[in-house]
């Protein structure tokens, strides 16, 4: 709101040198201290991937530890509340920090894995498709329309029923589930691309196709792709959660961001720290990647410093 | 018989870079689910001509008439739906994959929009070096020596190797791409309206340059444009085209001079002439109306709608394109007398 305006201009005293360009790795740096947001979103993922890395550390109980006698601890601030547990307990009495803490390592994995799946697939048929058109675009098309036609969750709970759910089954069932988003939007994309002068160029010159979809359209398509992805693992980690509520994600013992908030969801009415404080991990965490991946849509764009 | 006949072709010297026989392009436009209509846009509609070596063919005509799509049909981007195009005595047409990939590189193309004929994600290095290293033309240090040898032949300075297009102006773009053009040495090279891009200051600086090229490198040029001017002093012969046929073909000088075809007329009408005296001498043609549709043409000469001396032959017959006079064809059944022309300034 009150932003300093020589911060948000900020070009001058940055502005290129005339003879050589910097070198990237100066040029993303120079980009993050320019974007408020990408720093934020920086840390917080950053934040995040440590906290999961280092769980057992930082944990101050063990998750799966249930204690009859500390049943619904309110968060410590509150009437009730213990220094012991200091987001609270739930039904069995288990520290809702440490499962939160814990569950960062399955959250960020499934969510990040199934996202990057779904994208290799949705890119690599969406370029295809685009590019060559005609008869192997309308087979891929329909594909991705039948695909479409079938409900998300209906699809990953028959997938799920039948190979039994665990971590990986999950990442590939999100992952299918999720790939025909990414190949509309880039077969939408490369089809614009396709006709713009810099590819019929390509093509004279005697690109080999496999070297124009991978030099010429892939970089230019690649931009919507990170910001849909980056609001993508969002609706992935929801997505798990829905799937453990149901029953058919992560299986306990094993904590999921998911599957704590679905587990409180019965005690929302009578104690609301049990499903408010997982969900305010999601929420913050989609924040910072989303934050994170706007920076990056920038970096990757070489017009960045102009704008356009 | 067949084999033959390709032994014989091969065998046979033109005098002629680039030879155009009866070519077309027919775009479907059917429209319905079965397909009951039947339509086509006839783009490019039986065209004939030759390019000589070392020559620059201007092709003239409004938008829409098929200049462009001769371009791609000849550089290979489009298929064609009939006819043939030699290149150095073999059909292009005929070759296919490895082969029509090395053969397509001697020719190459020049292109109207510089802002989106180059990839905004690539250094201008990458972009100059890209058909040398597809060519496995050169690798490392040598590569790197041949770009900048490029970027010195079109007047880039060595230091903007690493930077990205947008931070160049229209011009200086153009010399990237020309700089691509020329990288692979290639015999031929279609211009798709170069410089109608570009500010009028500009136009000139690069179509001084286009013509030191050709000079130093014996380049031949098709060179697309709109409008006479713009082909005015690269082109040694001409070729006027409206709606998808070729109606006069000739040397500059005699188009200049006395075109035969009522279309060159209004074009040579539409040339500004700076001295105002014979500004006034000369009768105006302004040809009115847009152009027909090329899905529909008009029967006949397909120009008869517009035409001033139109009559009631030109509305059944179709004209065929024959030489009138010595190195000048005309599709007209009426060519034009002398003294429609204009002076041509040196």
């Amino acid at each position: 709101m009150a932003a300093n305006p020589q911060t948000t201009t900020g070009t001058g005293p940055v502005a290129t040198p005339i003879s050589k360009s910097p070198s990237a790795f100066k040029r993303w740096f120079r980009l993050l201290l320019k974007s408020k947001t990408g720093t934020v979103g920086l840390i917080i993922v950053l934040t995040v991937i440590l906290i999961s890395i280092f769980a057992k550390q930082l944990a101050p109980h063990d998750p799966n530890q249930i204690n009859p006698a500390m049943m619904l601890k309110p968060p410590v601030w509150m009437d009730g509340g213990s220094a012991d547990y200091i987001l609270g307990t739930d039904n069995l009495g288990r520290d809702i920090l440490s499962r939160i803490i814990f569950g960062s390592q399955i959250s960020l994995a499934v969510g990040i894995s199934a996202v990057v799946l779904a994208g290799v697939i949705g890119v690599f048929v969406g370029l295809v498709a685009g590019y060559y058109g005609g008869i192997i675009d309308n087979i891929l098309m329909r594909l991705v329309d039948s695909f479409l036609a079938i409900p998300t969750i209906l699809f990953a709970l028959v997938i799920l029923s039948i190979f039994g759910p665990s971590v990986p089954t999950l990442i590939v069932v999100l992952g299918i589930t999720n790939w025909v988003q990414y190949a509309r939007l880039v077969r939408g994309e490369v089809l614009s691309i396709k006709e713009r002068e810099f590819v019929k160029a390509a093509k004279s010159i005697g690109v080999r196709d496999n070297q124009i979809i991978l030099r010429h359209l892939l970089p230019n398509v690649i931009s919507p792709f990170i910001v849909i992805s980056t609001l993508s693992v969002a609706t992935t980690i929801i997505l798990e959660a829905s799937l453990s509520f149901l029953g058919l994600g992560i299986q306990p013992p094993t904590i999921s961001w998911g599957g704590i908030l679905s587990d409180g969801r019965d005690y929302i009415a009578t104690s609301w720290w049990l499903a408010t404080f997982p969900g305010l991990a999601i929420t913050i965490t989609v924040l910072g990647i989303i934050f994170l991946g706007d920076w990056l849509r920038d970096v990757l764009d070489p017009r960045a410093n102009n704008g356009r | 018989m067949e084999q033959l006949m390709k032994e014989d072709s091969k065998n046979v010297q033109t005098e002629y870079l680039l030879e155009v026989r009866g070519l077309k392009k027919y775009f479907d436009v059917s429209e319905g689910l079965f397909k009951k209509r039947k339509s086509f846009v006839r783009a490019v509609d039986n065209i004939d001509f030759f390019v000589k070596p070392g020559e620059t063919l201007g092709i003239v005509g409004e938008s829409g008439c098929g200049k462009s799509t001769t371009g791609n049909l000849i550089m290979q981007l489009l298929d064609k739906t009939e006819g043939e195009i030699i290149f150095e005595g073999v059909d292009l047409g005929k070759l296919s994959g490895e082969k029509l990939r090395r053969k397509r590189a001697e020719i190459q193309m020049i292109f109207q929009d510089p802002f989106s004929s180059l990839n905004p994600r690539m250094r201008v290095f990458d972009i100059i070096a890209e058909p040398l290293k597809t060519h496995h033309v050169a690798k490392g240090k040598e590569l790197e020596n041949q770009v900048y040898e490029l970027m010195d032949v079109v007047g880039l300075d060595r230091s903007y190797a690493r930077r990205y297009p947008h931070e160049f102006s229209g011009g200086q773009r153009q010399r990237i791409g020309i700089a691509r053009a020329l990288a692979l040495k290639p015999k031929l090279i279609i211009c798709d309206e170069p410089v109608s891009a570009l500010d009028v200051s500009i136009q000139s600086q690069i179509l001084n340059l286009m013509a030191k090229l050709q000079k130093e490198f014996n380049l031949t040029y098709i060179f697309i444009a709109h409008g006479l001017p713009a082909v005015k002093h690269i082109s040694d012969r001409i070729a006027v085209m409206y709606l998808g046929k070729i109606v006069e073909i000739t040397t500059k000088e005699k188009l200049f001079d006395q075109p035969l075809h009522p279309y060159t007329e209004g074009l040579l009408s539409a040339v500004p002439i700076p001295d105002p005296t014979l500004r006034d001498k000369k009768n105006r043609i302004i040809i009115e109306g847009d152009m027909p549709s090329p899905a529909n043409p008009p029967s006949g000469c397909r120009f008869h709608p517009r035409c001033p001396y139109a009559q009631e032959r030109c509305k059944i017959e179709e004209p065929k394109l024959v030489e009138e006079q010595q190195d000048h064809f005309v599709a007209c059944h009426f060519p034009l007398e002398e003294g429609h022309g204009i002076l041509l300034d040196k």
